[in-house]
């Protein structure tokens, strides 16, 4: 009998042990706030790079320096546990033995005018340039903002952000993770691997000017005739159920959806959207007045101009002479992987959510 | 003295029993694999990256009955978002308020002229499905999203919704609904956990494996075009959002969901009201699932698996008098002196599934979903979350059988139902 009793004791309990924190939580109210979801900065490539900034202008403020006539070099206490080097302009940071030693530098660098720092050093904190910021070689910055041009020379790693007020220039071999940003362009040389970029035009391992997309001949192209597996969605777009290529000079006038793979033929003109349900292929030289959108790899062949967002949820090729987007309207270019051969251009954003690099091989059209 | 059933009376019992077991675990299973994907499997959310763009001409529209004491946050709110001015309108609609709702939107229309446009509506259906059948067969714009009068988004929030419309394939958009008035009483904390398993889980599930994410009608938009292909907003459903899902879907066009497009609403705060509201949600979506069922089950259109998912979301309002039904026959089955081995495991199974008639969000989607929120002392809610559970199992019952007497058989025309709201002062965060 007293056996049955702690049975049915014990089933009590663990009927409503549940119910006494449940109580608790309900009549406390210690997770009761609405949700936060409001992220404003999330998509902001520039928002630390700000943020920074304004700390640096209240850090002037609180020191009373004038960058017109800054003070002669000195160190101090940024904020607690965190010290600073000033630099005036044109003097270089004159590092202690045991910075020699270690190549760590663990101090914020603070340039009221323009910089030259030496490569080799692993820089742990920030560092601010109010002009213009050269990096030698085979250093590792964690964060970077400059006043005006900023250069860094080969084989540097930026871990965080770079931003500059001009432009950015990069060199061959580099590894820029994080959000690198400039106000005007950014070249990256070849070999370099990079995240998130953002500049209103960013070329790749050459700074010469891209004939390709722009300036290409083409031959005049010829109105698609809707073929018979084809069918109208809606006044603006067409749907292919299966495989769908285009032949050479054919010219578009409506979104194009193809549930397989979608092949563009060289100088096609697009003037709609296109999305490929596996793997979507634009052949040379063609025009894209739209988007591209594949769940699957896409391939943007040699001198091509695509004005709108290219999105894979994989891959992204670009070759050498392609244009995408233009300075006044800038565009999105995002996959877990991109590879943008020397030679081609995008403005707005790219972004690499696992890793970019720039090829300085002309990428190839590999067969479907 | 012992009743003896005839043999075709206990074995037609037995077979709804078994029929409402198999759903239940079908049920289960369905809702066991979306939550194992949401922790485990891979994530898509294809558009979160596009920031920069030449964006579409979007209109926001806003309809609004009596909604005098929420309405001038969302147009504020809405007036106040990052994209492009030439691009962008809002269109509010007061459809026939009795309150000062036209008035605080006179006043909202003066502060925000160069985007904000308001309409009175006069004659006319009355009803929300009414005001976008209205505004949208009038606009000349490329994306048409739609606000309730409650909800309050963020600066980033326009750009995030018209972004997936870059893809060509894309017919709707919808975006998650969080609730900010979560502190109030039990029952908003109940809606806020239901709304974060329907949601964060859920919905983001089905998007990460290519099934069919549900347009809800508020914080998503839909391209103007596709929605005027399958024939515009249908006056005479309860849930016009749903039933536009399945229409687009049939077309051959997609929805998505973005998890991240993320807007504050408000829950409703009394029981008698959140009775009609699920009343209002489980008559409209079984209206839906007569409607599409058939098609859905014939479509080529989608793969298989996402077909049989299509079914299934038909059918999760239907779930709540079958549960019944199979309790109902394992007690007559018990009573008759049957083995009913089945009649307890419906117990289990009804349990392990019984939050999937709230709002599709069973109880592992839950945790899951705050676990995914790091709201993790929420979580301790849960075992009160069974009160939700039943008042649901019978609002959704009593909507079935309201749809099936009045509105079918007895023809009784649709009313719309206003949702109630409770904001006193001040927006929400």
């Amino acid at each position: 009998m007293m056996w049955l009793a702690v049975f049915w004791l014990l089933v009590l309990v663990v009927c409503t042990a549940p119910f006494v924190p449940a109580l608790h939580e309900w009549l406390i109210g210690s997770d009761a706030e609405p949700l936060v979801v409001v992220r404003e900065q999330e998509t902001n490539i520039r928002h630390f790079a700000h943020s920074f900034f304004d700390q640096i202008q209240a850090f002037f403020e609180r020191e009373g320096i004038d960058t017109l006539a800054p003070p002669a070099d000195y160190e101090g206490e940024f904020r607690p546990g965190q010290g600073f080097l000033f630099l005036s302009p044109d003097s270089r940071p004159q590092w202690s033995d045991e910075i020699r030693r270690t190549r760590l530098v663990n101090t914020l660098l603070i340039a009221s005018g323009d910089l030259m720092i030496e490569g080799g050093y692993v820089y742990e904190q920030e560092i601010y340039c109010g002009g213009q910021l050269y990096g030698g070689a085979h250093s590792t910055f964690r964060a970077v903002y400059a006043g005006t041009d900023l250069v860094l020379g080969q084989n540097c790693t930026v871990a965080r952000w770079l931003h500059s007020q001009g432009h950015v220039h990069i060199g061959r071999d580099c590894t820029v993770y994080g959000r690198i940003s400039s106000t005007s362009s950014i070249t990256l040389g070849a070999g370099t691997r990079f995240q998130r970029l953002n500049a209103e035009v960013m070329r790749f391992a050459s700074d010469a000017a891209v004939a390709g997309g722009l300036g290409m001949r083409r031959p005049k192209p010829i109105l698609w005739p809707m073929p018979d597996q084809a069918r109208q969605l809606d006044e603006h777009t067409v749907l292919c159920s299966g495989d769908l290529k285009l032949y050479t000079a054919t010219r578009v006038d409506s979104h194009l959806i193809a549930h397989g793979t979608l092949e563009l033929g060289t100088s096609c003109e697009m003037n709609g959207n296109l999305k490929a349900g596996t793997r979507l292929v634009i052949g040379a030289g063609c025009v894209v007045r739209g988007a591209l959108v594949c769940p699957g790899p896409i391939v943007i062949g040699p001198g091509c101009l695509v004005k709108g967002p290219v999105v894979s949820e994989t891959e992204i090729s670009i070759a050498a002479g392609s244009v995408i987007g233009t300075p006044g309207l800038t565009t999105t270019v995002t996959a877990p992987r991109v590879r943008v051969a020397s030679g081609s251009q995008i403005s707005g954003t790219l972004w690499a959510t696992v890793e970019g690099v720039v090829d300085a091989s002309p990428t190839r059209v590999s067969p479907a | 003295m012992n009743y003896v059933a005839p043999d075709w009376f206990i074995v037609g019992l037995k077979v709804v029993v078994y029929a409402v077991l198999v759903l239940m675990v079908i049920y289960t299973l369905r809702h066991m694999l979306f939550t194992l994907n949401r922790l485990f499997g891979r994530q898509r959310h294809p558009y979160l990256d596009i920031d920069t763009a030449d964006w579409p001409q979007v209109t926001v529209v806003v309809p609004a009955h009596n909604e005098a004491a929420v309405i001038a946050n969302a147009l504020d709110a809405l007036a106040d978002v990052d994209y492009p001015v030439e691009r962008y309108e809002v269109v509010a609609v007061d459809d026939r308020s009795s309150d000062e709702t036209w008035a605080v939107m006179q006043a909202c229309s003066d502060r925000h002229p160069e985007v904000l446009r308001i309409l009175r509506r006069t004659e006319g259906m009355p009803g929300k499905a009414a005001v976008l059948k209205e505004v949208s067969e009038a606009l000349d714009s490329d994306i048409l999203i739609v606000f309730d009068a409650d909800y309050v988004p963020g600066r980033g929030l326009i750009k995030q919704i018209a972004a997936p419309f870059f893809d060509a394939e894309i017919g709707a958009v919808m975006g998650r609904v969080v609730p900010h008035n979560t502190a109030s009483n039990l029952l908003t904390r109940l809606l806020d956990l239901e709304r974060a398993g329907g949601y964060q889980v859920d919905q983001q599930a089905r998007m990460n494996l290519r099934l069919l994410p549900q347009y809800g009608g508020s914080v998503g938009g839909v391209r103007l075009s596709a929605l005027r292909a399958v024939g515009g907003w249908r006056v005479d459903v309860y849930a016009e959002d749903t039933d536009l899902t399945y229409r687009l879907m049939l077309a051959g066009f997609k929805t998505v969901y973005e998890n991240r497009c993320e807007c504050y609403e408000e829950v409703p705060e009394v029981w008698q009201e959140r009775n009609r509201q699920i009343m209002r949600w489980a008559k409209g979506h079984n209206q839906v699932a007569l409607r599409h069922l058939g098609s859905t089950l014939r479509t080529s259109g989608i793969g298989a698996f996402a077909r049989l998912d299509a079914v299934l979301l038909l059918g999760v309002y239907l779930l709540a008098p079958l549960l019944l039904l199979g309790f109902l026959c394992g007690f007559i089955l018990f009573l008759l002196g049957q083995p009913v081995l089945a009649g307890s495991a419906l117990v289990v199974f009804g349990l392990v599934s019984f939050s999937a008639l709230g709002n599709y969000a069973a109880f592992f989607e839950i945790a899951a979903a705050l676990h995914l929120d790091g709201s993790r002392k929420r979580l301790r809610l849960l075992p009160l979350n069974f009160l939700n559970f039943l008042v649901s199992l019978i609002n959704i019952t009593r909507a079935c059988g309201s749809l099936l007497f009045d509105d079918t058989l007895r023809g009784k025309q649709l009313r719309w139902d206003k949702t109630a709201r409770y904001r006193a002062n001040g927006k929400p965060p």
